[in-house]
């Protein structure tokens, strides 16, 4: 079955780096949507259904932590797990976010295979080599 | 079970479901270990130093010296044995400063730094690894398993490890 | 010149941030401070980014790289080789090399404080007036890196 993510991040490089983990994972089969914003997310999520999310926390026009907000309030929206990937290194942050039900906080700088092994975590391993 | 050893600035691949593929006195260098399960094929690389733009010459006569000429001839030599990229499993240890040597330049992570750019760019992700630290180490692969058999100086063997504890992971309470 | 502590949280994420996303490492311990006035800006040709921070200090940050060196370093972060990335991408990785370093350096100030950081931009030259500053030699030539913290850090 094809599997759907989105990522949510106002740079192209780390939208571009995120991919990559995506695709190299196994994790990237069916759609890779991007947005550079909350707002643009929330605006995809009406047209495509996904089956993870990997946002951001600074963003311009809706920050990371307001979409994650707005997901939470939507009852179909509130089942997809979302990871974040931010330089916001913040105890204070962190804490929120968690509360907010994310399912992973990736601290940049990471290693690929940090993000990897968290997506395993919470979605379980592809196939492709067990 | 045929015991093939892997030398310093070596490679050795097998089909060979008895095979096991060994390497010894992993300091600064780095082994790389390699294995499809499907296809029953593994590699073991034994190299030296990061770039082999510092003796081309070198290169040439001892590609496996280098990481950069030395990792896509085991991969090479894989895919000519039927292994598919998306089904390698890949493991990597060594990497140590060692004291003994003249490492102001600390060859260790050079190395380290150089297979995970190589293999980074080659589409590849590291699946299991034990590198760092000060001590020698050996390494054993499994042609039949895929299993891989770490000793590091003054230990016992022991398999080697998912290891969860990478950079950037934040520690979650429960989350399933 | 910088405090110690600042050319070290400096020198500490420089280090941090290149050996993880851009698989490399600084050319050596040596780093080298720099005062903070126009006439030690780093030299010419460079691509440089700024952002700004506000929080429990707010203030302005800066990366600067020599050309060659950012080339390479987008081809690592970026998973190809130097003639695959174009002019655009390399601008976008030095972006996010600031980025992800101003939240490097500022972790290791105040673990919990929050920070909002602007989206970089891309600057013609470093040109941050009483910034503590210094340079670190990478492959294909230099990274140069300068703080400000604003009144009352």
């Amino acid at each position: 079955m094809p599997f759907n993510a989105l990522i949510v991040d106002d740079s192209p490089a780390m939208r571009v780096f995120v991919r990559r983990v995506l695709e190299l994972s196994g994790f990237a089969s069916g759609a890779c949507l991007e947005a550079s914003d909350g707002e643009q997310a929330l605006a995809l999520l009406k047209r495509q259904w996904v089956d993870v999310i990997l946002t951001d926390i600074n963003m311009p026009v809706m920050d990371g932590e307001e979409f994650v907000r707005r997901l939470d309030r939507d009852d179909a929206l509130k089942a997809i797990p979302v990871l974040v990937v931010s330089t916001d290194r913040s105890d204070n942050r962190v804490q929120r976010m968690l509360q907010l039900g994310v399912k992973g906080y990736i601290k940049k700088p990471f290693f690929p295979e940090t993000l990897r092994d968290k997506l395993e975590d919470v979605l379980g391993a592809t196939d492709a080599r067990t | 079970m045929g015991l093939i050893v892997v030398g310093l600035a070596d490679c050795q691949v097998s089909d060979n479901r008895n095979h096991v593929l060994a390497t010894y006195a992993l300091g600064s260098c780095i082994a790389v270990a390699i294995h499809d399960r499907v296809a029953g094929v593994g590699g073991l690389l034994h190299f030296m130093l990061p770039e082999s733009d510092v003796d081309r010459c070198k290169a040439k006569s001892s590609p496996f010296m280098f990481a950069d000429t030395g990792i896509p001839m085991l991969f090479r030599s894989l895919f000519e044995r039927g292994a598919e990229k998306r089904r390698l499993v890949v493991q990597v240890a060594g990497g140590a400063r060692m004291m003994q040597e003249h490492d102001a330049l600390d060859i260790g992570k050079r190395n380290y730094l150089a297979v995970r750019r190589i293999l980074w760019k080659a589409g590849v992700l590291i699946d299991r690894e034990v590198v760092g630290g000060t001590v020698f180490r050996t390494l054993r692969l499994e042609v039949g398993s895929g299993k891989v058999w770490i000793r590091e100086a003054g230990g016992g063997e022991r398999e080697m490890r998912i290891s969860r504890a990478r950079k950037g992971a934040e520690e979650c309470p429960s989350t399933h | 010149m910088p405090e110690p502590e600042v050319f070290e949280a400096l020198r500490a994420s420089a280090e941090e941030v290149l050996e993880t996303m851009f698989f490399c490492c600084l050319a050596g311990d040596d780093a080298k401070p720099e005062s903070g006035g126009a006439e030690n800006r780093a030299p010419a040709p460079l691509l440089s980014s700024r952002l700004s921070f506000r929080g429990a200090p707010s203030g302005v940050f800066e990366v600067g790289v020599s050309v060659p060196a950012a080339r390479g370093l987008a081809a690592n972060f970026l998973g190809a080789e130097e003639p695959e990335v174009s002019g655009k991408q390399v601008a976008d990785v030095v972006c996010e090399l600031a980025n992800v370093l101003c939240g490097s350096v500022l972790s290791r100030f105040r673990t919990a404080s929050v920070f909002d950081l602007s989206p970089p931009d891309l600057t013609p030259a470093l040109d941050c007036p009483e910034a503590s500053r210094c340079s670190f030699d990478i492959a294909g030539g230099m990274l140069t890196i300068a703080l400000r913290f604003e009144e009352g850090a």
